[in-house]
């Protein structure tokens, strides 16, 4: 009998390990033309290579890259590290981030319904925005998908602001505490994003996983 | 964080040096006295029982531990010999990687490249033969999970780890294990706080078994599958629920195995019986099964495997008909085992070049330039004639001709007209309507004349067209420049964007390589590091080592060529220069004899992910490409279809200008000088004649009506003598004379008068005449005065 094969199964059965979901929600908006964009490339590379080279993250953790700079793309479909691949990201037109939320929460739904299909567990998913403006389109609907997310521990959603971004607005959206990139420090902030993902992706998947707050001194933040 | 001062059971102090490892709640050191041994230590001194615990295990160690687990070997005493626990020596256990490295598919591929299912199935032997020696003397390991078991791939044999959270069954106490992870955790003990817990064998039954699963169905969880009920169901929930997903109750439990899964068959009856005894309902009450009989399982499954006919690498039970793995490959395309990069489908490699795209990027240039049709050039415009037509001319010759009778007339007649007047009044005042009758009907016959002239009417009607035709034609030239600066945008904002994709399609081939490039190197010099450790000091001959120098160097953990040249050789009792030297000679001659292989280096899943992520790449650019140049066709085709329009509008405006043209009775000069009259001739000029004549007659009329005689002059009966008291007439004086008191020459001088003075005549007496002077005097004037000179 030739039973069907869900999509994606075949990667599934080679890597049954729990997944620990992420989608990076990148500003490339055109604000973010010439360094700090530099900065954000180097950074994702290093995210990278830091994934691949922790044996259990770089089977658990699963990252997709959406962009926000003009329009919303989808960049990158989950992947673990092995197959992430972060293409150079360019900065232009303005900055649609409630839509590029709400794609963020689409993406992760669907890669849920695939690990219950597939019989994969899953940790507790993360949005991690990073912006260096404000949205330019309506975010009221996105901050309420935001809050439900985190009412429902559907997600965290964590928010960094870079230098010249509207924190009263992200303070809207965002039921944590909105961060602020200690200048263009992307590579640490990486570091720490890939640190904290390692910690997850050894703990349990009911865990609630106490993070290396970014904002104590020396941190690449502050609130 | 500031290392702890150490000190070892006998008072001695132990030096930490560098860390090797770092979990949650400590750190692991390497000792520089002793290579073959590693110290944890706790990030915080960790309570008294546990001090206890460790200073129990490190005098109780179980027979043969050493090759179950990293038992405690020493416990430290933080601050002062017999103080506070804060850490414990351990054997270090070196080459063994985490049993999640082995058991699921992707990693083992790349850590364990030669294992096949026998195995995983010798590991999970060996882990049963692990917990079995534990319990077998009353201790379980508690915290069972996929990090603290290690597996050495050469051999399938297994280290426990993590062995401070183990439950201790010491003399009189049981000193329990704190920890645990739900997915290890039997349903009885879900939610349920570890730390006043006491476990016992049939709860680590459940771990176990949980853990043999992962090994034997290649990393699945036994109880996540697929849930066919409504909501969410958690894998803690699951166990809870006793919703074993590969059993034979898991359909009335709306559990499915995920679509790619061995099925529990493929196991000897004998083992799947277990799987289900160990995950049963009735399991809490009645006991699981323990590590003895799940080695005896493991042992007859192990011993009944045999290799597929047609792929070797394929192991399974003799009891099956056919080969599983081949079977799902056949089913599922998955290959769990062989060699992949033989038979893996998909792309083998990524290739982009400009030419796969040239006909598409040929295509698009010669859109972006769209044929477009230009106006026929207009024919040069017939030459018009140089002199109007004969009857126009004659026309106008007649029209000018009567111009200048009239104006000659005109001036004529007024003059003559004064002169008449001059001479006579009378004969002025009569002469003055009939001549300005004739005067003002020819004036109205020349002003006729002049207005039903052809020529002007015909010119005007003409320049009306022609303005109206080269306005058009000026429309239709500023549309066209607007239609080519419109395409000319359009063009170069479609083309750049073309560039912008063909450059980063471009950027394509060179990334891949970079790309591969880096996984190869990543993969060499893990390749390199391994055939570096591979050689080890104690198997080749060195010249001037000695076998004790060889155990010198083992005790400092200094072990193979890799260790040689990362290590400083120099620390090891023994060695000075020379011997360095020669050791570091050795290392880098075994060195030389590495060799790559990159057929070995990348999995192939992972070469095959980096493949489809550039095809993928490829793929989009190419059809961003093809979508930014299908609109191009369409606009391409409109810009020629509206250049023709517009080409047709330019010609058309052309003729219009030329028909216009050609409506002109002769050539422009021809025309103007036709129209445009001689000074003379100029109406303006012409007017001003006639009324500065006019005017002056006006003024005469004007000057004599004020004096009254003009009136006398015109309605006054022939002169007649009167009495020199009746008023007379007013004369000009022809001459100059002398006013006297009296009508003789005698008389004396009343006033010297001259030639032109008009005065009034009040009497007359035999020629002479009384005349009025100035200031109402009176004089008379003789004969002589009156004839005209």
């Amino acid at each position: 009998m030739a039973e069907q094969v869900p999509f994606g199964a075949l990667s599934f059965a080679e890597n049954p390990e729990p997944r620990c979901p992420c989608v990076l929600l990148l500003d490339t908006s055109g604000s973010m033309n010439g360094r700090p964009i530099e900065a954000l490339n180097a950074g994702l590379l290093q995210y990278r290579d830091e994934l691949a080279a922790d044996s259990l993250a770089s089977k658990r953790v699963e990252v997709a890259v959406v962009t926000f700079g003009g329009q919303v793309q989808t960049l990158h479909d989950f992947s673990t590290a092995e197959a992430f691949f972060p293409t150079a990201l360019t900065a232009e037109g303005n900055t649609p981030m409630g839509e590029a939320i709400v794609r963020a929460t689409d993406l992760l739904s669907a890669r849920k319904s695939l690990y219950r299909q597939n019989g994969i567990l899953f940790y507790r998913p993360w949005i991690f925005l990073i912006t260096d403006g404000g949205p330019t389109d309506a975010w009221q609907a996105a901050a309420e998908r935001v809050r439900q997310g985190e009412a429902s521990k559907a997600f965290s959603f964590f928010s960094v602001g870079v230098e010249g971004a509207n924190l009263d607005v992200l303070k809207q959206i965002s039921v944590r505490e909105p961060l602020k990139l200690d200048g263009l420090r992307f590579r640490d902030l990486f570091q720490w994003l890939s640190n904290s993902q390692k910690a997850v992706s050894r703990s349990q998947t009911t865990d609630e996983v106490r993070l290396v707050n970014p904002a104590a001194p020396g941190g690449w933040a502050s609130v | 964080m500031s290392q702890p001062v150490l000190f070892n059971s006998r008072g001695e102090r132990v030096a930490l040096g560098p860390e090797v490892g770092r979990g949650g709640e400590g750190v692991v050191y390497v000792l520089p006295k002793d290579a073959s041994r590693v110290a944890k230590v706790y990030l915080t001194a960790p309570p008294a029982e546990q001090g206890q615990k460790l200073t129990w295990m490190a005098a109780h160690a179980p027979p043969g531990v050493e090759k179950l687990a990293a038992w405690p070997q020493e416990v430290l005493h933080e601050g002062r010999a017999g103080g506070p626990v804060r850490g414990f020596t351990m054997p270090r256990v070196s080459g063994l990687k985490p049993i999640h490295l082995l058991y699921s598919t992707a990693s083992r591929r790349k850590e364990f490249p030669t294992a096949d299912w026998s195995f995983l199935v010798q590991t999970a032997l060996n882990c049963a033969s692990v917990f079995e020696e534990l319990h077998a003397v009353g201790h379980l390991v508690g915290d069972v999970n996929e990090s603290n078991l290690l597996v050495s791939p050469r051999d399938a044999t297994v280290r426990l780890i993590d062995c401070d959270s183990f439950q201790i069954r010491a003399d009189k106490r049981v000193f329990r294990c704190e920890v645990g992870v739900p997915l290890f955790t039997p349903p009885e003990l879900q939610g349920q706080a570890f730390g006043g817990l006491e476990r016992t064998p049939s709860h680590e039954g459940f771990s176990l078994g949980v853990l043999l699963f992962h090994l034997l169905f290649l990393g699945r969880h036994p109880f996540t599958g697929v849930f066919t009920g409504q909501g969410e169901m958690t894998p803690e929930r699951a166990i809870r629920e006793f919703r074993f997903a590969y059993g034979r109750n898991a359909r009335a439990l709306q559990m499915t195995p995920p679509a790619i899964h061995l099925p529990l068959g493929t196991l000897t009856p004998e083992l799947g019986r277990l799987f289900e005894d160990a995950f049963a309902p009735d399991a809490p009450r009645v006991g699981r099964p323990g590590a003895t009989e799940w080695y005896r399982a493991l042992q007859a499954l192990a011993r009944s495997l045999r290799s597929c006919a047609q792929e070797p690498t394929h192991k399974y039970p003799q009891h099956l008909q056919t080969c599983p793995w081949c079977q799902m490959m056949a089913t599922r395309g998955v290959a769990f085992f062989g060699a992949p990069r033989n038979t893996a489908p998909g792309p083998q490699g990524f290739t982009c070049t400009f030419q796969e795209l040239e006909p598409l990027w040929t295509e698009s240039q010669r859109l972006l330039a769209p044929n477009l049709i230009s106006p026929v050039a207009p024919p040069p415009m017939p030459a018009l004639p140089d002199r109007l037509p004969a009857e126009l001319q004659a026309e106008v010759e007649r029209v000018r001709q009567a111009s200048v009778a009239m104006l000659v007339g005109g001036v004529l007649a007024t003059v003559g007209w004064w002169l008449v007047m001059l001479v006579s009044a009378r004969v002025g005042g009569l002469l003055l309507v009939p001549g300005g009758t004739l005067l003002g009907s020819a004036a109205v016959v020349w002003w006729l004349s002049r207005k039903h002239q052809r020529l002007p009417v015909e010119v005007a009607e003409q320049q009306g067209l022609l303005r109206q035709a080269e306005a058009g034609m000026a429309a239709a030239q500023a549309e066209s420049e607007r239609f080519k600066d419109e395409l000319q945008r359009m063009a170069d904002r479609a083309r750049q964007l073309l560039h912008g994709l063909r450059a980063e399609y471009g950027k394509l081939q060179p990334e891949f390589e970079a790309e591969q490039r880096r996984q190869l190197q990543h993969r060499e010099a893990m390749q390199r590091e391994q055939f570096l450790r591979g050689a080890l000091i104690e198997d080749h001959e060195i010249d001037g080592i000695k076998q004790v120098l060889k155990a010198n160097l083992v005790r400092w953990g200094i072990e193979s060529a890799y260790d040689v040249l990362k290590e400083d050789v120099r620390q090891v009792p023994g060695f000075g220069e020379v011997r360095t030297t020669k050791l570091l000679a050795w290392a880098k001659e075994v060195e030389k004899g590495f060799r790559f292989d990159p057929g070995l280096a990348v999995s192939e899943a992972e070469r095959r992910a980096l493949v489809s992520h550039f095809l993928q790449r490829k793929a989009s650019l190419r059809s961003r490409l093809e979508a930014e140049v299908a609109p191009l066709r369409a606009w391409s085709r409109e810009m020629t279809k509206r250049s023709g329009e517009l080409a047709a509008k330019l010609e058309e405006a052309w003729q219009g200008v030329m028909r216009a043209n050609l409506g002109m009775p002769a050539t422009r000069p021809a025309v103007e000088a036709a129209l445009k009259p001689p000074v003379w001739e100029d109406r303006r000029v012409l007017l001003a004649m006639v009324l500065a004549v006019m005017l002056g007659g006006v003024v005469g009329l004007v000057n004599r009506a004020t004096t009254g005689t003009v009136e006398q002059v015109k309605v006054a009966p022939p002169p007649v003598a009167r009495d020199s008291e009746e008023p007379a007439e007013a004369e000009v004086l022809p001459t100059d004379c002398l006013a006297r008191e009296e009508a003789t020459t005698g008389a004396p001088v009343v006033e010297r008068l001259t030639a032109g003075s008009l005065l009034e005549v009040v009497a007359k007496e035999g020629g002479w005449r009384k005349v009025v002077l100035a200031g109402g005097r009176e004089g008379w004037t003789g004969p002589g005065c009156w004839s005209p000179p």
